[in-house]
């Protein structure tokens, strides 16, 4: 019974959560509504730019924490041609306040600079294997995935000691290998639509 | 002063919660006697923790005399902010929900307790231990009380029959 039990709990795990892209598979594309002007967004992996695909939220409170070192990030290696992606793929007929409008709200006042993108039925976050936010996913300018999962290994600016992102984002800039290629992101889980 | 005095309020009405800093310190703050360890990985931040709290506590109930035990690990701490008052905020809110099992409030690194329980960093997670820190079974995601119970008693009548 036991392993029955265990059986049909990896079954549950497999069946709420897709696994995530690993590093070095290609990108999904997907093209979403930015919150932000209305504008559709299309990102097509193998553009010829270092991209940084961020899922996060404008409810959970540990994405919250993370809001500003991300956007500061975002302002920092557009500089340098990176170019960032924040998703939102809350189902939020089940949390209003995760809405397009509400989204709009959020980044003004966070003055992201980078489009907020709407993935309202969550496919996105479906094909990436995205589960909580932020979570994230930095995809070279040929579509390969090189970085999945945390900005750093802790919220907290004191107690950090690995800056997840940033020093895969360095590394690529400069050419060079990325030291830890995949870690484990934490926060809210993604409420998927469905 | 109103502000001091809920303040002082929080303070004093608080149950006392446990810190832990080490991963491996979570199983040993259950009781000797707990034949069965259940451990509920949550936080205040984690809305669908919060929705399932009342659940967990009807669990620890249910079965705190049949030799089950349940301990909230609460990851309340990775949340910037002064820790004596995110302590304080979680005891109340513990407090306003009553709920009476006991919880820890750690404060290590989210990564090494998911290395140490195998998780992905995605909570909540509940995790069933036998008394030698064995795991019997888990659930990753909401829990579904009903059927967490049924294995719970699948369990328990599977134990006793082995003896």
């Amino acid at each position: 019974m036991k392993r029955t039990a265990l059986a049909v709990m990896l079954l549950m795990s497999t069946l709420a959560f897709a696994a995530e892209v690993e590093v070095g598979a290609k990108a999904p594309a997907f093209a979403l509504r930015n919150a932000v002007d209305g504008t559709n967004v299309r990102f097509t992996p193998g553009d010829g730019k270092l991209s940084v695909v961020v899922f996060t939220c404008n409810q959970c409170p540990f994405a919250k924490a993370f809001e500003q070192r991300i956007a500061d990030l975002g302002r920092d290696y557009a500089k340098r041609g990176v170019v960032f992606y924040a998703i939102d793929s809350n189902d939020d007929a089940a949390y209003p306040i995760e809405s397009a409008a509400e989204m709009k709200s959020r980044a003004a006042a966070g003055h992201y600079p980078y489009p907020y993108l709407k993935d309202g039925d969550s496919h996105v976050a479906r094909a990436y294997g995205a589960r909580v936010t932020p979570h994230i996913f930095v995809v070279d300018g040929s579509g390969t995935v090189r970085y999945r999962g945390y900005v750093d290994d802790s919220a907290k600016t004191d107690e950090r000691k690995h800056e997840g992102l940033r020093n895969a984002l360095d590394a690529l800039l400069a050419g060079k290998p990325v030291e830890v290629t995949a870690t484990r992101a934490f926060g809210c889980s993604i409420k998927f639509k469905g | 002063m109103p502000t001091l005095l809920a303040a002082l309020f929080l303070v004093t009405a608080a149950p006392q919660i446990a810190e832990i800093h080490a991963p491996a310190e979570v199983l040993h703050a259950f009781r000797p006697a707990s034949r069965v360890r259940v451990v509920s990985v949550w936080a205040t931040w984690c809305a669908p923790c919060v929705a399932e709290i009342g659940d967990v506590q009807a669990i620890s109930d249910h079965f705190r005399d049949k030799g089950i035990e349940v301990i909230g690990v609460s990851l309340d701490d990775m949340i910037p902010g002064q820790r004596a008052a995110t302590k304080a905020s979680l005891a109340h809110f513990l407090e306003l929900r009553h709920i009476r099992f006991r919880n820890v409030y750690y404060t290590g690194s989210g990564d090494a307790l998911a290395d140490e329980f195998h998780f992905d960093g995605a909570i909540p997670v509940t995790l069933v231990f036998d008394e030698n820190g064995h795991e019997l079974m888990r659930n990753e995601g909401p829990l579904d009380r009903k059927w967490f119970m049924q294995q719970l008693e699948t369990l328990i009548a599977k134990r006793r029959a082995a003896k």
